[in-house]
């Protein structure tokens, strides 16, 4: 389980001046320290307005972000942490926004669902904490509302963070806020 | 706010005020991020769904700043 402690946190090495990036370094368990960054990224004219995504990872050969890497890391605890801390310091300085974590697989969305419930007392001072379903509408004569590829037209729906549901009942999509 | 955590924020805005100055690394090294889903990269279509959206998330949050000041 991961416990966020934001008084055990890795330095920065790298801030962008508008907080939306972020580089520091953690140890892996085969000792190997790995540069990792946390970048913040507006989804224009998304579902999500105003929401920005959250990815860390470390950079891949192209010098993008890879979120997808399973890294071992000697202290996940500090690794969590020190994104929490970046995430909050994100929203001090772009106080209007909202930050959003894809739970992209089953996996991760258990750890976000588990790491917000375990660590709630401890983070409910600096973040309020959404939960996002989505929903798609129900038309009138029996069919649901379609996008143009005449898929299902699937909408945000955020609710306050249900400590109550369980892990077979994850959200589709986490988010917070500065609790000011 | 803690003051220790006030200080640690603190100094990560030193580091992006010196970054001002400096060559954007993280910008080099970047081109784009994109693993959202389909749901996410979908287009807001009107303001309507927009005002929506907001509406309902400033619900939540009045909803889970309620709960926060409660006792489990």
């Amino acid at each position: 389980m991961i416990k966020i402690n934001l008084e055990n946190t890795f330095e920065a090495k790298y801030v962008s001046p508008n907080f939306d990036q972020y580089i520091f370094e953690s140890l892996l368990k085969d000792s190997t320290i790995i540069q990792l960054k946390v970048k913040f990224t507006n989804i224009a004219e998304s579902l999500l307005p105003n929401v920005y995504n959250l990815a860390f990872g470390p950079f891949d050969v192209n010098g993008k972000i890879n979120d997808s890497i399973n890294l071992k890391h000697n202290d996940s605890n500090k690794v969590f942490s020190t994104i929490i801390l970046f995430s909050i310091t994100f929203l001090k300085n772009n106080p209007h926004t909202s930050i959003g974590i894809d739970g992209s697989d089953d996996l991760r969305a258990n750890l976000y669902h588990r790491m917000f419930r375990y660590n709630y007392k401890d983070l409910k001072d600096f973040l309020v904490i959404i939960g996002v379903d989505w929903y798609v509408r129900l038309l009138r004569n029996g069919t649901i509302e379609l996008d143009s590829n005449g898929l299902a037209f699937f909408k945000p729906k955020p609710e306050s963070f249900d400590f109550q549901r369980k892990a077979n009942d994850l959200y589709r999509y986490y988010m917070f806020n500065l609790n000011q | 706010m803690k003051d220790s955590i006030q200080n640690k924020i603190n100094k990560i805005q030193e580091i992006a005020l010196a970054s001002a100055s400096e060559k954007n690394i993280a910008d080099d090294r970047d081109v784009t991020e994109s693993n959202y889903s389909d749901n996410l990269t979908k287009s807001i279509r009107n303001k309507k769904e927009a005002e929506l959206f907001f509406s309902e998330l400033k619900s939540a949050i009045d909803i889970a700043k309620r709960n926060s000041t409660k006792v489990f």
